[in-house]
């Protein structure tokens, strides 16, 4: 295995409510190879921003971690990241690691132009050494995502596109020079040949910065685009881990093939295609066993009485399905 | 024979801002013509008038210019009756099904309703036995497991199969349906599009689907044809399968060689998209000829006054004054 950059070890997460504590993410365990793209990839509920978040100690109230570690390889520091008290917290975020937020676009100051908000980010963070050391910057980093910066420093955000507002949220998070960046849908409101664009530069990122990029998406996609590992997450939990054409090629979990198979193509006539039958998982309602059982072609008796565990049957290929048990029987 | 014949049909919207009065003039001499029972896709990126030209349809707004007629009746020169009946034949269904649906009503009373007051003398049984029959073709069954259930309660996909049961007990003709997919969860997507093409091979019902998502066409048209929008304008036009795999127009090439496509040893290997801008110039400084001159390799001095040739007709057409001097492009070739 590569170097490694996040380690999530059997993170369980709960919303604590009056009426009913709700389990988002479930013994979720996995780690991030330091310089990919990892994608987490599943559908909507599925955990995949509530999992990240633990990872910026900014699960959304009223969540909680209440199993399991989140840590940060930062050299030959091992950083527990919910051991991180307000100082270190605030230098751990945007200059270790950053995210850009479902829909963050609309998080931008609708009343100032963009420089102004870029300024007043960095200032806060202490990491304005002189304003042209920041100038440039900023010139450097609209240039990686080809930006105009004259045009965009003055404007305010309703002045931009949908695509060119992901952009400047994109630089954001590249201000304060972070290893590691999430990316939470990053694309999901714009146009094809928008998201095409930012992927682009996205992966540019990737390859010539050497970041480490973490995308969570539904789009099956974008994932077979850009990832290059991947993680596809059902209920909270890691259904299935390999890399990108490992895991599109062999797709050996029930789910992650239905997910494939389910996904419209311009090249796959509508016979080589099929809905995974059933409906998605109700999280406060849980099947026992298998939380895909109830949907799945291959359901046998244990499926639906013990959770199976997340093991290894490849080359940094790991599944969690009874299937797999011993590594003997194959899809 | 044909159900809707659209021509140069225009659609201006005026608002009052700071400056005065701000006209956007969305739509800029749509052609169309719609066959009785044909399933027909209309594609294109956010604002290039997609719902403004679903809306038009359904009677929901008033063109600026040109004419709508359905079933060979000029829809401005109709009675009220007659527009009445219109509305009734041509429903529209979007995107959003939460929204739609009243949430202390139960499935029963929202498939009720509309019934009722269209069809006041049937008896209670009556429409029951009605409301059974929509819910079995939307795919709703166990009927009984469902009647009693409030929106909140059921999935996305599950309340747009509601959505589509209430519009059916109107008995249209022409079901326009907008992004109907766009909030629904991905394992569920693909059965809503199936059930909007198995209406139409049950029911018979035109059916006008409006996306921006290429990848999913195919699934619901099938054999049908599919229009590509840009800035306001019909660009393409063809039976979809071919718009699809050939593209001539050099936007719906860029559009089409866009689209993710899942699998990665082919996602990887397609060749670039080149264009002068990636940027969806606003619709208010589209240029007076061809809208796409400002971003296409291909075009020169002449294409920005150039005027669209008219696109109604049934064969595979392509508005590009310059299409001899695009290359041929096949969608599922790759670079490898
Ligand atoms: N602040 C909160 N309070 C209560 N429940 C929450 C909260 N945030 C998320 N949840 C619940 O936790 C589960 C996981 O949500 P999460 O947002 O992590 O999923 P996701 O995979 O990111 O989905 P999406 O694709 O819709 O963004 C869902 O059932 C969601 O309703
Ligand atoms: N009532 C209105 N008043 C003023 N402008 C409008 C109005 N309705 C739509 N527009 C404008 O018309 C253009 C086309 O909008 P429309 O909603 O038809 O696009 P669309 O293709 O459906 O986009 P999307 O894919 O985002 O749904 C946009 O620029 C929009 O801002
Ligand atoms: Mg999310
Ligand atoms: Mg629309």
């Amino acid at each position: 295995m590569n170097d490694i950059l996040v380690s999530f070890d059997n993170v369980t997460i709960d919303y604590v409510m009056k009426k009913q504590s709700l389990r988002a993410v479930r013994d979720f365990s996995l780690d991030i190879e330091k310089g990919k793209i990892t994608a987490f990839v599943g559908e909507s509920g599925s955990g995949k921003t509530t999992v990240v978040s633990a990872l910026l100690q900014a699960i959304s109230s009223p969540g909680k971690l209440t199993q399991g570690n989140v840590y940060f390889f930062d050299g030959d520091n091992k950083i527990d990241v919910s051991a991180l008290k307000n100082e270190q917290l605030r230098k751990f975020r945007w200059s270790k690691v950053s995210m850009v937020f479902q829909a963050s676009q609309s998080t931008l100051n609708p009343l100032m132009t963009i420089y102004d908000q870029f300024y007043e980010t960095a200032y806060y963070h202490d990491a304005i050494a002189s304003k042209e050391k920041f100038d440039e910057r900023l010139n450097y980093l609209f240039d990686l995502v080809k930006l105009d910066a004259k045009r965009v420093f003055k404007a305010y955000p309703h002045q931009m596109s949908g695509g060119m507002k992901q952009r400047v949220m994109i630089a954001f998070a590249l201000l304060l020079n972070p290893d590691l960046i999430i990316l939470d849908e990053p694309t999901t409101a714009l146009d094809v040949i928008t998201q095409k664009y930012i992927f682009n530069q996205l992966t540019d990122i990737n390859k010539n910065l050497g970041k480490t990029l973490i995308l969570l998406t539904h789009d099956i996609g974008i994932v077979a685009k850009v990832a290059d590992n991947i993680a596809v997450m059902y209920a909270g939990s890691v259904m299935e881990y390999a890399d990108a054409y490992t895991l599109f090629k062999e797709k050996k979990h029930p789910y992650t093939r239905g997910l494939i198979e389910a996904t419209p193509s311009i090249l796959k006539s509508p016979e080589e295609i099929q809905p995974i039958e059933g409906n998605p998982p109700d999280i406060r309602n849980l099947p026992s066993g298998c939380p895909f059982h109830p949907r799945c072609k291959y359901c046998m008796d244990i499926c639906t009485e013990q959770r199976p565990p997340l093991q290894k049957i490849g080359d940094e290929h790991y599944i969690s399905c009874h299937l797999y048990a011993n590594n003997t029987q194959k899809l | 024979m044909k159900i809707l014949e659209i021509e140069k049909l225009n659609m201006t919207f005026s608002s009052r801002g700071l400056n005065g009065v701000e006209r956007v003039h969305v739509l800029r001499d749509v052609d169309l013509d719609i066959d009785e029972g044909e399933i027909l896709a209309i594609v294109g990126e956010s604002g290039c008038g997609k719902t403004t030209l679903g809306r038009l349809i359904t009677g929901l707004i008033s063109p600026t210019g040109g004419t709508i007629k359905f079933l060979g009746k000029d829809l401005s020169k109709t009675s009220n009756a007659e527009k009445k009946l219109y509305r009734k034949s041509v429903q529209f269904i979007q995107q959003d099904s939460y929204a739609a649906l009243n949430p202390v009503k139960t499935i029963y009373q929202s498939l009720y309703a509309p019934i009722k007051a269209n069809n006041k003398k049937l008896s209670r049984e009556e429409i029951d036995a009605m409301i059974g029959d929509n819910m079995e073709m939307v795919g709703l069954t166990p009927v009984e497991l469902y009647l009693n259930k409030y929106p909140h309660q059921l999935s996305g996909g599950q309340r747009q199969r509601v959505l589509i049961a209430r519009v059916l007990s109107l008995k249209p003709k022409i079901i326009v349906a907008d992004e109907p997919i766009s909030m629904i969860d991905v394992s569920l997507r693909l059965s809503i599009l199936k059930l909007l093409a198995s209406l139409n091979q049950k029911l018979n019902i035109t059916i006008v689907y409006i996306t921006h998502d290429l990848s999913t066409v195919k699934y619901v048209v099938g054999e049908g044809r599919m229009a590509v929008m840009y800035l306001g304008e019909i660009v393409e036009f063809g039976k979809a399968k071919d718009v699809i795999v050939h593209p001539k127009h050099p936007y719906t090439q860029a559009l089409i060689l866009s689209v993710p496509i899942p699998d990665p040893v082919i996602e990887r290997s397609k060749p670039e998209v080149r264009l002068k801008s990636m940027e969806i110039p606003d619709i208010r400084n589209r240029s007076d000829g061809c809208a796409f001159a400002d971003r296409c390799l291909y075009a020169d001095e002449e294409c920005k006054t150039w005027k669209l040739a008219n696109t109604n007709s049934d064969e595979h057409i392509v508005c590009c004054k310059n299409l001899r001097e695009v290359p041929s492009y096949d969608a599922g070739e790759t670079n490898e």
